[in-house]
């Protein structure tokens, strides 16, 4: 663990990232493990991940809080599946990468008070899902959220007018 | 429903916190150890993104402390002219220095190539440069002649006889130290040769006129570097 902390300059930092390593490594690694189905693979997507968290350090502001861990999910999963792409593993089952973390309809209504739309969005298939999030829940630009899923800035654009346009089929449906 | 960016804003928190309660919190995973292979990576790009930062950062601060003395030491050089001219002299010595290095293997002791009379007896002299293959000043006036000549010593050459016959008497002298001699004709001209060598130059000094014995050495003892001389240099 102290490995990663050397990169870190202020004792701040290195709490905040010790923290982030303590409370994520789990989830981090069974998120990428279930993409990828592969422990060594799965390492490595955590290892990029946890690359990608200290070099974006600044933007987490509290390590236990929702949005950090929101992000630091989407992060690892853009990790776990462009390596799945660069591997190209011929699993048993093909990967469907847009249903990667998505609940079901009976998990999310499980959930009490929750408004319809909110639970719409986190139905989301995983590219539409992840962008909002990025956009309205952490904050980013598009030109950000194109760098950090190796997305141009027009292409994320265009995803998330999709998105919305998804999200009042949905809304459409359940009206109906 | 026309989902706009205000609905998003709004429920957006609030859909990521439901996703979030879908995920399997850290309780019901199972422990996973990472491998040493896994820690070892980890530290081999610790140390050297730490190792490059480290360096750039420092290469950074040198670069601004160097830019900061080059626009300092421009700027001065812009207002004084007294600098500049310091600057000048040194980096042309300094060139020819490196020059004669590296051609003959050797750095002349005197830069200056020119030498003058600074003490003359009272009187308007006049002062030319004198040609062939060593140096020559040539003093004139109502009192008399001086020629002060300076040759580059050359191994294995003889310097010039102090007397015209070459058997008059001579009489050891010092000028300014080091080693000399003196030859005396008082009705003859020249009147007084003195002549006397710089080995740690490699220059010899020789200086006839029409003066006294005591005014010539005077003059002779009063020899220096010209550095604003015509270009008539020794080879």
């Amino acid at each position: 663990m102290l490995i990663y902390t050397q990169m870190l300059d202020t004792p701040e930092d290195r709490s905040k990232f010790e923290l982030i390593y303590r409370m994520y490594r789990g989830l981090m690694f069974h998120v990428a493990n279930r993409i990828l189905n592969n422990e060594h693979d799965a390492e490595d997507a955590v290892q990029q991940a946890f690359f990608a968290v200290l070099k974006n350090l600044d933007k987490f502001s509290e390590a236990g809080c929702p949005k950090s861990k929101s992000l630091i999910v989407t992060i690892v999963e853009r990790k776990a599946i462009d390596l799945y792409r660069v591997k190209q593993r011929q699993a048993a089952v093909p990967l469907e990468e847009e249903y990667i973390n998505v609940p079901s309809a009976s998990e999310v209504d499980a959930i009490p008070d929750r408004t319809v739309l909110a639970k719409a969005m986190a139905m989301l298939p995983t590219r539409y899902r992840e962008l909002l999030f990025l956009k309205y829940d952490n904050g980013y630009s598009e030109r950000e959220i194109a760098a950090m899923c190796s997305m141009t800035e027009a292409n994320v654009n265009k995803t998330i007018q999709r998105a919305k346009k998804k999200l009042e089929s949905i809304l459409e449906e359940q009206e109906a | 429903m026309k989902i706009t960016d205000e609905l998003l804003y709004q429920h957006a928190a609030e859909a990521r916190d439901i996703w979030l309660d879908t995920l399997p919190d850290g309780s019901g995973l199972a422990e996973h150890r990472f491998s040493d292979a896994f820690e070892l990576e980890i530290q081999k790009a610790v140390h050297g993104k730490k190792r490059r930062r480290i360096r750039f950062k420092g290469a950074r601060q040198a670069a601004a402390v160097l830019l900061i003395c080059l626009l300092g030491a421009g700027a001065w050089l812009g207002v004084d002219s007294g600098a500049r001219s310091t600057l000048r002299h040194w980096a042309q010595s300094s060139a020819a220095a490196s020059f004669l290095h590296r051609c003959f293997g050797g750095t002349p002791e005197t830069p200056a190539d020119s030498y003058r009379i600074s003490w003359l007896p009272d009187g308007i002299w006049t002062a030319s440069t004198g040609s062939g293959d060593t140096g020559e000043v040539v003093y004139e006036s109502e009192s008399g002649v001086c020629v002060l000549s300076f040759t580059r010593i050359q191994e294995g050459t003889e310097p010039p006889p102090l007397s015209p016959d070459g058997e008059a008497a001579r009489e050891a002298v010092e000028i300014n130290g080091l080693p000399g001699e003196c030859y005396e004709d008082p009705g003859g001209e020249p009147a007084c040769v003195v002549a006397w060598t710089d080995e740690a130059a490699g220059i010899s000094f020789r200086l006839s006129s029409s003066l006294t014995k005591e005014e010539t050495i005077r003059m002779a003892e009063s020899v220096c570097e010209d550095a604003a001389a015509p270009q008539e240099r020794l080879p």
